[in-house]
């Protein structure tokens, strides 16, 4: 009896997500009430999206895997490495059994700390916490401490909320929102960065005095790039790199044949991705709104910026404009970008346009000066820690239990989150596992951020009045 | 059509209250999912634009009644709805 028990119990280790998580959501969605019907076709959506998620990742690995083996033979350098993009890491994020148990977690105890008065954000985005549950679980499967892995996770969890507490002064002067601030992970750690680049361009004679003029970019380069185009684009360039007057794999017409085969694949992966990516998400969908009416019921009638997604602010011109241009830049900065292996595919489509908000919005909306911040230092960073965050990363893909072939698969989004090196840097030295070179770049990173901010550490403030005097 | 910026987290996490929302108005409605590259395509078709985002201001809205939905996630059901209601009746 107990034998075969334990047989169950070991198959569904086995079975990884697929089967662990539409149960953890059933015990959830009974927790908090969630009506059941709904619950289990929840359950299923999930298991249904994982299975989608893992179908695309292995297409695009192989393919992408061979093509760039075969430009490092040619030409010694290979963008070997896809970016499979925020939508397939959130999901591998959500497949750890826990995941959605620590996000109610910690919607909870944020609830409590506005109530003390640590902070004055409750983020309510029940999605964009997977950021956390990723850093614990990177932490995690680097150091094999769960210890670490926790700290890590609340302390960049507790800076993101402060974070959105000092940013929260400018938002409504900038974007005409009420209440809202911006605990969104991924940008908002480089506002510090933003407010402080803008004082130096202040101090450039020529930069100084550069302005564009975000209105008339979107006509001429369409909506965003649709990520079908970007996909069979990037297929057919990188794939006759490759493969065109490459003898080995055969005649000019097999030649061609895998170029084009590369570049539909491509196409297919970048189409169907949201869609996955979406079946996921609307299995969250019910859980996290009981979640957040179960907060909301019990918040006494304390004053607070409701936390949102930096997505609900990305409409602006100037973000869509930058978003747009960065999406052909990345490209360029991934082939110039010394000893970077990763090729910009998922994010250069989905990323950009909310990666790039605080390097706009923190100097009244010049797109010259956001372009050169994201160009500098936004993406270079994002793009060498996306290298550097690959062991990590696929040691969760194992971790959850997804079999993806051999290769490496990474995320700009989940590079850009500088503070995720910086934890696992240090948390990996602790544990005699790391490297003191990642330690020494780590501090430095971490050292130059903190400098950064102590200058600027009025500065939304003092902005947010300027904002205001200008209307 | 129901829109935020990438067309996969947001919109797909209010989805569920937005259907119930209207459901329950007299009206028989359609409900488009999708993230600000698809609302240039489907800009035709649609009798009410709900969105979670600002949307930026020149993109030929003009004909199209607009209710900005973000409030569903700060537990504002009960306002939006009739929101939504008084945009449909009219």
């Amino acid at each position: 009896m107990v034998e075969s028990l334990l047989g169950i119990f070991e198959w569904l280790l086995n079975m990884g997500a697929v089967v662990v998580v539409p149960i953890a959501i059933i015990i959830l969605g009974l927790i908090f009430r969630a009506p059941l019907r709904t619950t289990l076709l929840c359950a299923l959506r999930m298991a249904v999206g994982f299975t989608a998620l893992l179908a695309l990742i292995n297409v695009v690995v192989g393919l992408i895997g061979e093509a760039g083996e075969i430009m490092g033979m040619r030409y010694g350098v290979g963008l070997s490495i896809p970016d499979v993009g925020w939508p397939v890491f959130s999901g591998i994020t959500f497949a750890a059994p826990f995941a959605m148990g620590a996000i109610a977690l910690f919607i909870l105890v944020n609830a409590l700390l506005v109530i003390i008065g640590f902070t004055k954000t409750l983020n309510v985005d029940f999605f964009n916490h997977w950021i956390f549950v990723f850093t614990i679980l990177a932490v995690y499967v680097t150091t094999e401490s769960w210890v670490l892995g926790i700290i890590s996770g609340i302390l960049f969890w507790l800076l993101t909320l402060k974070l959105a507490d000092w940013t929260a002064p400018m938002i409504e002067p900038y974007y005409g929102m009420p209440n809202i601030s911006i605990p969104h992970a991924h940008s908002v750690q480089y506002a510090p960065f933003g407010f402080f680049m803008d004082r130096v361009w202040d101090r450039i004679p020529g930069i100084r005095d550069i302005e564009l003029d975000p209105s008339t970019l979107r006509e001429r380069y369409g909506l965003l790039g649709e990520p079908i185009i970007i996909g069979f684009a990037v297929g057919l360039l990188f794939g006759g790199l490759a493969f065109l007057g490459y003898g080995e794999v055969g005649t000019f017409g097999d030649q061609a044949a895998k170029t084009i085969t590369l570049s539909l694949s491509l196409g297919f992966f970048m189409v169907l991705l949201p869609r996955a990516a979406e079946l996921i998400v609307m299995g969250l969908a019910p859980l996290s709104e009981s979640i957040r009416e179960f907060i909301m019921k019990r918040m006494p009638g304390r004053e607070f910026y409701v936390g949102l997604d930096v997505a609900v602010v990305v409409g602006k011109t100037e973000h869509i404009a930058l978003g747009v241009l960065l999406a052909p830049i990345v490209y360029l900065v991934s082939l110039l970008l010394p000893g970077n292996n990763v090729l910009p595919l998922a994010d250069a489509a989905a990323y950009m346009i909310f990666f790039s908000v605080f390097a706009v919005n923190t100097n009244r909306g010049n797109l010259f000066r956001g372009l050169l911040n994201a160009t500098l230092i936004w993406l270079p960073l994002a793009l060498i820690l996306s290298n550097v965050i690959v062991p990590a990363s696929m040691a969760i893909v194992d971790y959850v239990g997804f079999e993806v072939a051999a290769a490496q698969v990474t995320s700009i989004t989940v590079g850009s989150n500088f503070f995720i090196f910086i934890f696992l840097a240090i948390a990996s030295f602790i544990k005699g596992v790391g490297s003191s070179t990642m330690l020494f770049w780590a501090l430095l990173l971490l050292a130059v951020w903190i400098i950064v901010f102590y200058v600027v550490r009025k500065r939304p403030r003092e902005y947010a009045d300027e904002l205001r005097r200008q209307e | 059509m129901l829109v935020c910026g990438s067309g996969i987290a947001s919109s797909t996490l209010v989805a569920p209250t937005v259907e119930e929302i209207l459901r329950a108005s007299p009206y028989n409605c359609e409900l488009i999912k999708g993230g600000l590259g698809d609302l240039k395509d489907k800009i035709d078709q649609i009798d009410l634009l709900l969105t979670t985002i600002t949307l930026p201001g020149d993109m030929g809205l003009t004909d199209v009644p607009v209710v900005t939905v973000t409030g569903l996630f700060s537990g504002e059901k009960e306002r939006i709805k009739v929101e939504i209601l008084e945009k449909l009746d009219g």
